[in-house]
């Protein structure tokens, strides 16, 4: 075996180690997370209202928070507009990769392989939008830290490396496919020979990392919002205290 | 830990069960159920050389209308040596 040979192989063993250590950074991360935001006390009913009266309103109110986030269009309509096609083409493009994980590829991903690709193009229009917001306004930049800025920074390098794989220094798509089989069926082969397909993975296996400690976890903590996910009926019910002392009534007096 | 361990052996017993089901990557003359065959008959265009080019960029090629598709049925039969990547990779299959 040639030097560039070995150079190549150690390579792809730190590369298939950072996706391993990435992912169980992620769903150790995220499990721990959101166990915490589970057992977290809600002892009061702090309901938001219009409160929702039942389970199935919850639901909607939840479904509708995650899906059109109706409090942020009532707040800012232009932020809303950037933040929902934000969200809208990463679900798109979570969609399209899905192709990746999963043998054999349903019709329905490969139905919407189409409609997806136009929200890879249109993701970096709200990543910048967001981005130029957080240091066009005083206030919003004053409020702002480094991780907001970086984490944006990082979902616009992902999107671009992406593109340019896609697009204009196309990746083997068998070899990038056995490669992330292989790593989910705990059977790694080597990485296809691609610098910016190689760079993608990296920006990714980078955010998997940063992931669960970070602002992003928006996207699971929602869930667990109390004002949000609690049922309205505090005057419905009768509270007993459960350390009050007994208290005998006499009925014939 | 009991808990957690009978967790692990459930994740890696589900893991071992799916990579069981998922074949071998579609290679050209290679083995397994999705390996890719052309007739003998056939000799390989200059178009197709390097082949690894040639499997990376025939969809660029076909898109930008050098190539129809209807052109690749001449020698490529479909379900032998372009659905079988088609279908791998999830990508609209050939008709």
């Amino acid at each position: 075996m040639n030097d560039a040979a070995m150079i190549w192989n150690l390579f792809a063993g730190v590369l298939i180690g950072l996706a391993y250590l990435s992912a169980f950074a992620f769903v150790a991360g995220l499990t721990l997370r959101l166990f915490l935001y589970f057992k977290t006390p809600v002892p009061l009913k702090i309901v938001q209202t219009p409160g929702p009266k039942n389970a199935p309103g919850v639901l909607a109110r939840m479904a509708g928070d995650a899906l059109i986030f109706p409090n942020l269009f009532q707040a800012d309509k232009a932020l809303w507009l950037g933040a929902w096609l934000f969200h809208a083409c990463l679900l798109l493009i979570f969609v399209r990769h899905s192709r990746y994980f999963l043998y054999p590829v349903p019709e329905l991903v490969i139905d919407w392989q189409a409609i997806s690709i136009y929200a890879g193009f249109l993701f970096p229009i709200p990543a910048l939008y967001l981005l130029w917001r957080r240091m066009a306004s005083a206030r919003v930049l004053f409020v702002s830290g480094l991780p907001d800025f970086g984490v944006l920074i990082l979902l616009t390098a992902i999107a671009a490396t992406g593109m340019l794989v896609n697009y204009y220094a196309r990746a083997y798509l068998v070899d990038v496919k056995a490669f992330i089989l292989g790593l989910l069926t705990l059977t790694p082969v080597a990485p296809p020979q691609h610098p910016v397909f190689i760079a993608h993975f990296i920006l990714v296996c980078l955010l998997l990392i940063y992931f669960p400690f970070s602002k992003l976890l928006h996207a699971g903590g929602i869930f667990f919002s109390p004002t949000r996910n609690q049922i309205d009926n505090v005057l419905y019910p009768r509270y007993v205290n459960p350390w009050n002392e007994e208290v005998r009534i006499d009925q014939n007096r | 830990m009991k808990r957690f361990l009978i967790l692990m052996l459930l994740c890696i017993t589900v893991i071992m069960l799916v990579a069981g089901c998922v074949p071998e990557k579609p290679v050209k003359d290679g083995k397994g159920e999705l390996a890719v065959t052309i007739d003998r008959e056939f000799t390989t265009p200059a178009t197709h050389s390097p082949l690894e080019w040639w499997q990376t960029h025939h969809p660029t090629v076909i898109n930008s209308g050098d190539i129809k598709e209807q052109d690749c049925l001449y020698c490529h039969q479909v379900d032998r040596s372009c659905n079988n990547c088609h279908g791998y990779v999830g990508v609209r299959k050939i008709k």
